[in-house]
């Protein structure tokens, strides 16, 4: 199905605003339905007036006030019958800037079957108490639809694939009144259609006319807020069901990206102490909402449990609680993180008499690739070790890999970033980089139980706690490449404080060019092994919430 | 960067560590890759190494460039023919 726009206008007696809306969006050429809905007669011959003017203007006319939503809806009734595929939504009263029509067109033409909703940008013409008073609309309808997709639910500037919504419309009682902004789209949200956002500059004009009756609407919008929160309860496993297997790297950044600017801006106001609070405090959000990485969590320390018998801290069937105790684990490590790379050292208790043996690694001048894994705190022994006043500890990751942490740790710290290696892929221009790194003493720090995104077939599969699992080549390979020794680093908390265990794996990796396989094999096994023994010991931080065996 | 393809050949037994192999045993035209000397392409990246490093030829990102360069000595000499730059003209 070809896509085909038009620009739909609700009218209601918007004031000088509508001629300077409709000659601004009379720019891109696209028919344009102006719906009055029961407008004074100055208005009415404005509209005439408009028409008469340009082709593009087509007149509806609800003839008596109905409301936003009804006219609205006529509109998009309208332009499917005319055969378009998609409408866009635009406010009259001038508020919302005609130049963002033509990005909203594109993300439409790019993804068809999705709603693009505005989310706004304010200027200063913007009275306070709207801008903020917002919020707390946000607030519900993130709980009303169980996820974070829909960045402003109220803003009037939105593209509609036709037919879902005109499906749903016929399905459903949507409001047609002011409350219609926000009920279609949580609606279309519970339909499964996909909603994208994009932003768009709203301004205030001081010659605008607002409809807008704060205590009238605002409770109307609870009164839309609570009738859906009983429809999200009555949906809620099906959206909960609904949330799509995704590929690994994406569950890493899975509605967090609120979430570390929260932290980051918690950690800049508040101290350390606070964002562990929040942390804690969002370890339920994730533990409710992550369906994939519980049975991820789940089937690994089941498999623990089979392979070693219990542990310390570790049942026999290990069950929901532990799963739990896994997720705050992560949550821990993950603050720990941030707070590391902050300068902090608050509730990070590690004994220097630890470190020390890392440090002078480092001073010895003798470059050296560092295998970790994401078990404990790797990426904190870089933040300590740069608090420490030492350079050269660089991180190799695979450039799509939590790039939204990544982005706020440099935020925190623009010494994170210095020391980050991405690349894509080992590449002889990468090998170089990285050589040189080594020459001058360096350290490359990289982890060996993560695939790269892009499925370039370096994996190698060997046994990890019973079953065969793909673990990369990459860091085997560069081992090979770079000539040079590699040392295990595990940094673990013990319950009380960090440990750090490093110690030599290989002083040369050589994959010669007879057996290769093998020796990769080998390599990876030995790799596996070591991962396998410090899971035992400390079984609730090793943070893979994925189907490490299966998803490829 | 003008190299000889006898020179290329030993350039590439000497990095890859061929020691069973002459120059002589290497044909111009002969595939380097998949087939005729099935090298792999661990010893891609090795060659790509060496070749950067001696000869300063750009490295391609892509993978197909990299492919039709490497594919045989005659394409390899070209390839440094047109972009090397060798040690000696480094500072240039």
């Amino acid at each position: 199905m070809s896509f085909r726009a038009c620009l739909v206008l609700p009218v209601y007696d918007p004031g000088p605003s509508l001629a300077r809306t409709v000659t601004a969006l009379a720019a891109y050429g696209l028919p344009m339905y102006l719906v009055d809905d029961g407008s004074g007669p100055a208005t009415g011959a404005e509209l005439q007036r408009l028409a008469a003017w340009s082709p593009l203007v087509r007149l509806l006319d609800l003839g008596s006030n109905q409301g936003k939503g009804a006219a609205v809806m006529r509109g998009l009734r309208q332009a499917h019958q005319d055969g378009f595929s998609h409408a866009l939504q635009v406010d009259a009263d001038g508020q919302h800037d005609a130049g963002a029509v033509q990005a909203f067109l594109d993300l439409g033409r790019q993804h068809p079957a999705a709603v693009v909703a505005g989310a706004p940008v304010y200027d200063r013409s913007v009275p306070r108490s709207r801008k903020y008073g917002r919020y707390c609309s946000h607030l519900w309808v993130w709980i009303n639809t169980l996820s974070m997709d829909i960045q402003d639910s109220l803003c009037g500037f939105r593209l509609y694939p036709l037919a879902p919504t005109l499906a749903l419309m016929d399905r459903a009682e949507i409001p047609r009144r002011m409350a219609f902004d926000t009920e279609i789209i949580i609606r279309l949200h519970w339909a499964g259609v996909p909603v994208r956002s994009a932003p768009v500059r709203v301004t205030y004009p001081a010659d605008g006319v607002s409809h807008f009756r704060p205590w009238r609407d605002t409770l109307l919008l609870i009164r839309t807020h609570t009738c859906l929160f009983l429809g999200m309860l009555w949906r809620s496993p099906r959206l909960l069901a609904r949330r799509q297997a995704r590929p690994w790297y994406r569950i890493r950044e899975r509605g967090t990206l609120l979430g570390f600017r929260l932290a980051a801006g918690t950690l800049r106001l508040l101290g350390p102490r606070a964002v562990r609070v929040l942390a804690e405090g969002l370890v339920p959000y994730f533990f409710l909402t992550g369906r994939r990485a519980r049975r991820a969590s789940l089937d690994y320390l089941g498999r623990l449990a089979a392979r070693s018998g219990p542990l310390p801290g570790l049942p026999g069937k290990p069950g929901l609680r532990e799963v739990y105790r896994h997720f705050q684990c992560f949550c821990r490590a993950t603050v720990d993180k941030l707070v590391a790379w902050a300068g902090s050292r608050s509730g990070i208790d590690l004994d220097p008499a630890d470190l020390e043996p890392f440090l002078a690694l480092r001073r010895s001048g003798r470059g050296v690739l560092i295998l970790g894994a994401h078990l404990g705190n790797l990426e904190m022994m870089r933040a300590l070790g740069h608090g420490r006043g030492l350079e050269g500890l660089n991180a190799v990751v695979y450039g799509e890999n939590a790039a939204g942490f990544h982005e706020m740790l440099g935020r925190v710290n623009p010494a994170f970033r210095t020391g980050l290696v991405q690349v894509a892929r080992v590449s002889p221009d990468t090998a170089i980089r990285l050589q040189q790194k080594l020459d001058q003493g360096e350290c490359l720090f990289i982890v060996g139980d993560r695939t790269p995104p892009s499925e370039n077939g370096r994996i190698v599969r060997v046994p990890f706690l019973g079953d065969p699992a793909a673990f990369p080549s990459g860091p085997f390979l560069l081992a090979h490449l770079l000539r040079c020794p590699v040392h295990l680093l595990f940094c673990v908390h013990d319950g009380e404080r960090y440990r750090v265990r490093l110690e030599p794996f290989a002083e040369r990796i050589a994959l010669p060019r007879a057996g290769r396989e093998a020796a990769l094999a080998h390599w990876a096994g030995r790799y596996a092994q070591a991962l396998e023994a410090q899971c035992r010991a400390t079984p609730y931080q090793w943070f893979n919430f994925f189907d490490f065996w299966n998803d490829r | 960067m003008v190299i000889t393809p006898h020179e290329m050949k030993l350039f590439i037994i000497e990095t890859l560590g061929l020691e069973d192999l002459t120059p002589d045993g290497i044909g111009d035209d002969e595939p380097l890759f998949a087939g005729g000397l099935g090298l792999d392409s661990i010893d891609a990246l090795e060659l790509g190494i060496a070749l950067r490093r001696r000869f300063q030829v750009p490295a391609a990102e892509q993978d197909t460039a990299t492919r039709d360069h490497f594919r045989t000595v005659s394409t390899l000499v070209d390839f440094v023919a047109r972009n090397g730059q060798g040690l000696m003209e480094a500072g240039a």
